[in-house]
């Protein structure tokens, strides 16, 4: 310090007075600070709960809502409430405002804060957090123990597929599911959606591991077996509040992010063969000859999903493109004339890819006679 | 090449339209071809077959129907006798996809995948009189929907400008010359933009767009050139729009009722039907041709 410009030093002490000051004004106005949450994830049926904690600094009207990864208004926890200056505590049983346990998935909560003169403060974390993709190369699989082994940095919506390399989608193992921030454990058996494949013997199958952030200070309930979230939804339908759409101001954002659970999901396909040979060997096997009509449908509950969505229809023999209609439309009636097919027996699986990237995919073992 | 003759006769005769829409219905099980007239009377089916029949289009004076089956080839129908015969266009064993007759009726334009995985395709010109294919433009990715101005001049068609790559599917308006030695992007939508349709006096064009979150009818006019007119605004599905001859209605497919049906929508008043070919039954129908 011998040597230093007196200049500076006066420079560099006025600079720490003013950036302190100027982060004690910042946290004086600000009303709500330290948010927290107890846990990340808990099960309700089981009495479990959570508690989130704020700072307050000032004494003010506080509302608490938790909301679904929809922006659905699932509980109003606390409503104008008055609070005081300081830690506030609001625990959430993972009921909804009916009292009924919610289905198992992510939820956020925001908080609304007025102070005595009438200032309003939002927390509300989808505006600073939430939707960032990212992919996860460090996956461990186990084909002994059948599970798939990896870590979340995050917590996080992961999706899991396994598909062939220029060729089909054969599974999607996780659809777009909430995980905690840690070690995770998935369960495989290493085989396609209808169990005719061992994909973990195919040099060409490729796995993606992929995820998306959720809103920061997000919960994940688990152990409700009454109930899934969309047919919860279903039940609620347009009676539910929307979250007010505040912005979103992180960047890379998955399109995935954006989308309703409710329709970003692998749908449900229906398949059938017209001429089938019947009589021959075992149920598992579709028996064929000559020119079949195979028809591709999407399943009755998904149909009334996808209605609105365009999406290519793909056909595929042994795991190798065979057919393809880049204008999908259900139901499909496809004339296959197997003249030109090798007799015996072959997987066909079809993939039903929306433009939003939600794939359905079916297989089937076809055997081809003369 | 006898059919060839055949076609060409029925092409350049003149004899009295019997019927206003062309679409497909899946009446019992699959998509079937369909006519009827403009106020949903006089339903006529014409093919009951096993397999799909998709994206009709009318010859100039009416008489047949181009259409595509769900093998990815193309055909034509007589409409009075139901005749139909396989149109030798292209390569047989790859897939076609939205046919258009010229102006002339000489000529139909059509998209067919290229060889592979089909995420290319390529536009082009099946001439009936030479019975040839001439590739109409050399442009990277996929081009569909093509359509020929009235004058027979230009033809107008959608290119896929980018798909996950971008987060979403954008598939842009393009117009190109029937020679194919130009070509110019109409529109930047960032959405995609299907089943373009020239109107009967050229100077717009209905398409469908996902530009306000899910599927609309929308007119580019050439002449204002200003920002497309959304002419659909129902947040369920509308696509498929077909120009009605004086150009003043538009016909297109909706599932705004719950079902897929026909609805016409007059441009001048706004006023909208529902057609009810079926007499009430509900049956789905899509791919309209005015």
């Amino acid at each position: 310090m011998k040597n230093r410009h007196p200049l500076c030093l006066v420079a560099f002490l006025l600079c720490c007075c003013l950036c302190q000051g100027a982060t004690a004004a910042e946290t004086a106005d600000k009303l709500i600070s330290k948010v927290t949450l107890s846990r990340t994830s808990f099960n309700p049926a089981q009495k479990g709960k959570i508690e989130l904690k704020y700072h307050l600094s000032r004494d003010a009207k506080v509302t608490v809502n938790v909301y679904d990864p929809d922006w659905g208004l699932i509980r109003s926890i606390a409503k104008e409430s008055a609070q005081k200056t300081g830690e506030n505590t609001i625990t959430w049983k993972g009921l909804d405002n009916k009292g009924n346990i919610v289905p198992d998935e992510g939820y956020f909560f925001t908080i609304i804060a007025e102070d005595v003169s009438g200032k309003k403060e939002i927390y509300d974390p989808t505006t600073l957090s939430g939707g960032v993709t990212h992919d996860i190369v460090d996956v461990k699989i186990d084909r002994e123990e059948h599970t798939i082994d990896y870590r979340m940095p995050e917590m996080g919506r992961v999706m899991i597929r396994v598909g062939i390399q220029g060729g089909p989608l054969m599974v999607t193992i996780v659809d777009w599911l909430p995980r905690v921030k840690g070690a995770v454990t998935e369960y495989w058996n290493g085989k396609d959606k209808d169990g005719l494949v061992d994909l973990l013997n195919i040099q060409k199958a490729k796995m993606i591991v992929t995820y998306f952030s959720l809103p920061e200070n997000s919960v994940i309930t688990y152990g409700n077996r009454k109930t899934t979230y969309r047919r919860y939804k279903k039940e609620q339908g347009k009676a539910v509040t929307l979250k007010p759409d505040r912005g979103i101001l992180t960047e890379n954002i998955s399109h995935h992010y954006k989308l309703p659970r409710t329709i970003d999901y692998a749908p449900e396909l229906t398949l059938d063969f017209s001429n089938t040979v019947e009589g021959k060997d075992d149920d598992d096997v579709v028996t064929l000859k000559g020119k079949t009509i195979v028809k591709v449908d999407l399943n009755k509950d998904d149909k009334e999903v996808f209605k609105n969505q365009q999406f290519e229809i793909a056909f595929f023999l042994d795991q190798k493109f065979y057919a393809e209609d880049e204008v999908g439309y259900t139901p499909f009636n496809w004339m296959w004339d197997l003249s030109q097919v090798e007799l015996g027996e072959h997987i066909l699986t079809v993939n039903i890819s929306g433009f939003r990237d939600q794939v359905g995919v079916l297989s089937r073992k076809v055997r081809i006679i003369e | 090449m006898q059919w060839i003759t055949g076609l060409l006769v029925i092409l350049f005769t003149a004899v009295p339209v019997f019927a206003d829409m062309a679409f497909v219905a899946n009446l019992d099980g699959n998509w079937d071809l369909f006519t009827v007239e403009d106020d949903g009377s006089h339903l006529t089916r014409l093919t009951k077959t096993p397999y799909d029949e998709k994206d009709p289009a009318w010859s100039p004076n009416k008489q047949l129907i181009a259409y595509l089956t769900s093998d990815g080839q193309l055909n034509v129908i007589h409409v009075a006798t139901g005749k139909t015969n396989r149109i030798p266009a292209g390569n047989r064993n790859l897939r076609k996809y939205s046919p258009a007759f010229s102006p002339d009726g000489k000529a139909i334009v059509y998209a067919q995948a290229r060889s592979g995985t089909g995420d290319n395709s390529d536009l082009l010109l099946f001439n009936f009189e030479s019975s040839r294919d001439r590739l109409v433009i050399d442009q990277h990715s996929i081009q569909m929907w093509p359509d020929f101005s009235p004058d027979g001049k230009k033809i107008a068609y959608a290119n896929l400008h980018c798909n996950e790559a971008c987060g979403h599917f954008i598939q842009e308006l393009w117009e190109t010359t029937t020679a194919g030695n130009r070509a110019r992007q109409l529109l930047l939508t960032n959405a995609f933009c299907k089943q373009l349709v020239y109107s009967p006096d050229g100077k717009q064009i209905a398409y469908a767009s996902d530009r306000g979150g899910n599927f609309d009818i929308w007119i580019f006019d050439f002449e204002s050139n200003d920002q497309p007119r959304q002419v659909t605004t129902n947040k369920n599905t509308d696509e498929s729009p077909a120009w009605s001859p004086d150009g003043r209605k538009i016909a297109f497919v909706s599932n705004r009722s719950g079902a897929l049906e026909i609805w016409v929508k007059n441009l001048e008043g706004g006023a909208l039907k529902k057609l009810t070919p079926f007499s009430g039954r509900e049956v789905a129908c899509r791919d309209v041709a005015w």
